[in-house]
């Protein structure tokens, strides 16, 4: 999948004529507004909602790539099924191997035959994240899909991510309402009251601070930190990571 | 008034999930249950609404509402917002939702300034009154069913991770309310969450729950800056206490443990000696 092309999209009181391009090898973060339903781009792609405009992926209209498309929900619904029934359920290509390697993972090899039903939320959602990981599609959207989790189970799906854009021509899409986790992705996306007010990457997050604030978001916190130390000339650029700053303030290195 | 809970055990289909659990909860106080995800802290607050432990006890108003006794004499003084919270939901609109938590609850003051005042306090106005909870966003509807357990003025909230499903401006707004509701309305407020920076922002005082025990407690500090504690329990040091510890760690000079990033910024500045300033 080489890129995907929203072009004037519109969906009735959520959406006002979106135009963009989703390039492959790119992981877009979409921050909204409380009360206007942003995420409904990706009920587009699940065909749950009507829209008006086009979506093409491709030069070909986005339908005909649905089995690319995977979507990881935010919440779930499981049966009285064994985690191997569960994930064998849809998932067309299935090999055990690969699905106990990818257990294995995340730590569940040992759940392979255990009631859904008793396991812990996390894993639940974590189970519903493998299960689309599984089809191994190119487009991948993630729906607000690790509120669920424990934080390591969440850090386990982010480092499975790296990894998986790297084996090429994929593109994901993550909805969430945690501005930390702008920083997991390339770009991010930020949308107001149904308008798309900004496309943005780490480099941009500082010029940016306005329009996260307008739509009710701090920066992310080491950002923020060392946005505010600029102004008492502690520090002079952009970082990224607590560590580093530590060493640049005490002038460790 | 405070809650005291005493040696609590509960098992389900014979496979224990807590294990002696003892707590104190104080009046008009913010206290926070933290655990990961099948900690046990969803099961422990149920216990609050159905009473039923396998073994010990939990007093409310020195009543022990492992009884159905006790449970149906302060029943009106609890709200409890379950993890699950739409199955509070047993009406099609919002108003037809919270006169019936209302009348449950035998309210007996003026019903309709009770669901204004309440709709205001979970950030909705009155014209929601008439609207269909099936037709509301998810974060529309988990603030109804907040409004469903505050309705009825409870002086005992157990809340089961309300943020979940709300957007940060939202999370911003809850959390001034919880405030009010504890220090104006002088609630006693029982939080159950697996977030620490919550944790962090909310608490006056905070238990660690694992694998169905209590591990810890005490002032919010003093157990989210246990960093080491907090991972082997699949949790996560708040950023800005996490911050303070590898400062505290690998520079000679210490800084404290703050909440606001202001307060933060001060003592890093107060600490880096000025002639290595950039």
């Amino acid at each position: 999948m080489k890129q995907i092309q929203i072009k004037d999209v519109t969906i009735l009181n959520q959406l006002n004529h979106i135009n963009i391009n989703l390039i492959s090898g790119e992981f877009y973060v979409i921050l909204g507004t409380p009360m206007h339903e942003e995420k409904s781009v990706i009920s587009i792609f699940d065909r749950s909602i009507s829209y008006e405009g086009k979506i093409i992926i491709n030069e070909i209209d986005f339908q005909n790539y649905q089995k690319n498309i995977g979507i990881i929900p935010s919440k779930f619904v499981f049966t009285k099924n064994s985690v191997l029934e569960y994930l064998k359920k849809d998932s067309i290509a299935f090999k055990k191997k690969s699905l106990l390697e990818i257990l294995s993972f995340f730590n569940l090899n040992h759940y392979l035959h255990k009631n859904v039903l008793f396991l812990s939320n996390s894993q639940k959602a974590l189970l519903s994240f493998i299960r689309v990981i599984l089809k191994d599609p190119d487009f991948l959207i993630l729906d607000d899909c690790f509120t669920r989790m424990d934080s390591n189970d969440k850090e386990k799906c982010i480092e499975f991510l790296k990894k998986w854009m790297k084996t090429g021509n994929k593109i994901i899409l993550y909805y969430t309402n945690d501005v930390e986790d702008i920083l997991l992705g390339t770009q991010y996306l930020l949308f107001d009251r149904g308008n798309l007010l900004k496309i943005g990457n780490h480099q941009t997050l500082i010029s940016d601070e306005k329009y996260f604030h307008n739509i009710g978001y701090d920066l992310p916190f080491i950002l923020d930190l060392s946005h505010k130390l600029s102004y008492y000339n502690l520090v002079k650029e952009p970082i990224f990571n607590i560590e580093e700053m530590i060493q640049i303030l005490w002038k460790l290195k | 008034m405070e809650i005291k809970v005493e040696h609590l055990s509960y098992k389900k289909n014979q496979n224990p999930i807590l294990f002696d659990v003892n707590m104190k909860i104080s009046s008009s106080m913010i206290t926070t249950l933290l655990g990961s995800s099948g900690s046990g802290k969803s099961t422990f607050l149920t216990l609050f609404q159905s009473g039923c432990p396998t073994n010990g006890s939990i007093y409310i108003e020195n009543i022990d509402i492992c009884n159905k006794e006790g449970l149906s004499t302060v029943k009106n003084k609890i709200g409890y917002l379950p993890f699950h919270y739409e199955s509070l939901f047993v009406k099609k609109t919002v108003g037809e939702q919270l006169l019936f938590y209302l009348h449950m609850h035998s309210y007996q003051q003026d019903m309709m300034k009770q669901i204004i005042d309440t709709l205001s306090l979970v950030n909705l106005n009155q014209t929601y009154f008439t609207k269909k909870i099936s037709e509301l966003s998810n974060s529309e509807r988990k603030r109804i069913a907040l409004a469903s357990i505050l309705v009825y003025d409870p002086t005992y909230i157990i809340l089961d991770e309300p943020m979940q499903d709300l957007h940060t401006c939202e999370i911003k707004a809850l959390e001034k309310q919880l405030f009010f509701l504890k220090n104006i309305k002088h609630k006693t407020i029982l939080v159950g969450t697996k977030d620490a920076e919550l944790a962090l922002r909310i608490s006056d005082y905070i238990y660690i729950i694992n694998q169905g025990k209590i591990i810890e407690h005490g002032d919010k500090i003093s157990v989210l800056k246990k960093e080491k504690l907090l991972c082997s329990c699949h949790l996560k040091t708040p950023k800005m206490i996490h911050f303070s510890n590898i400062v505290n760690q690998n520079v000679n000079t210490k800084i404290g443990y703050h909440c606001d990033i202001n307060d933060l910024i001060k003592d890093i500045y107060r600490a880096i000696p000025k002639d290595k300033n950039v």
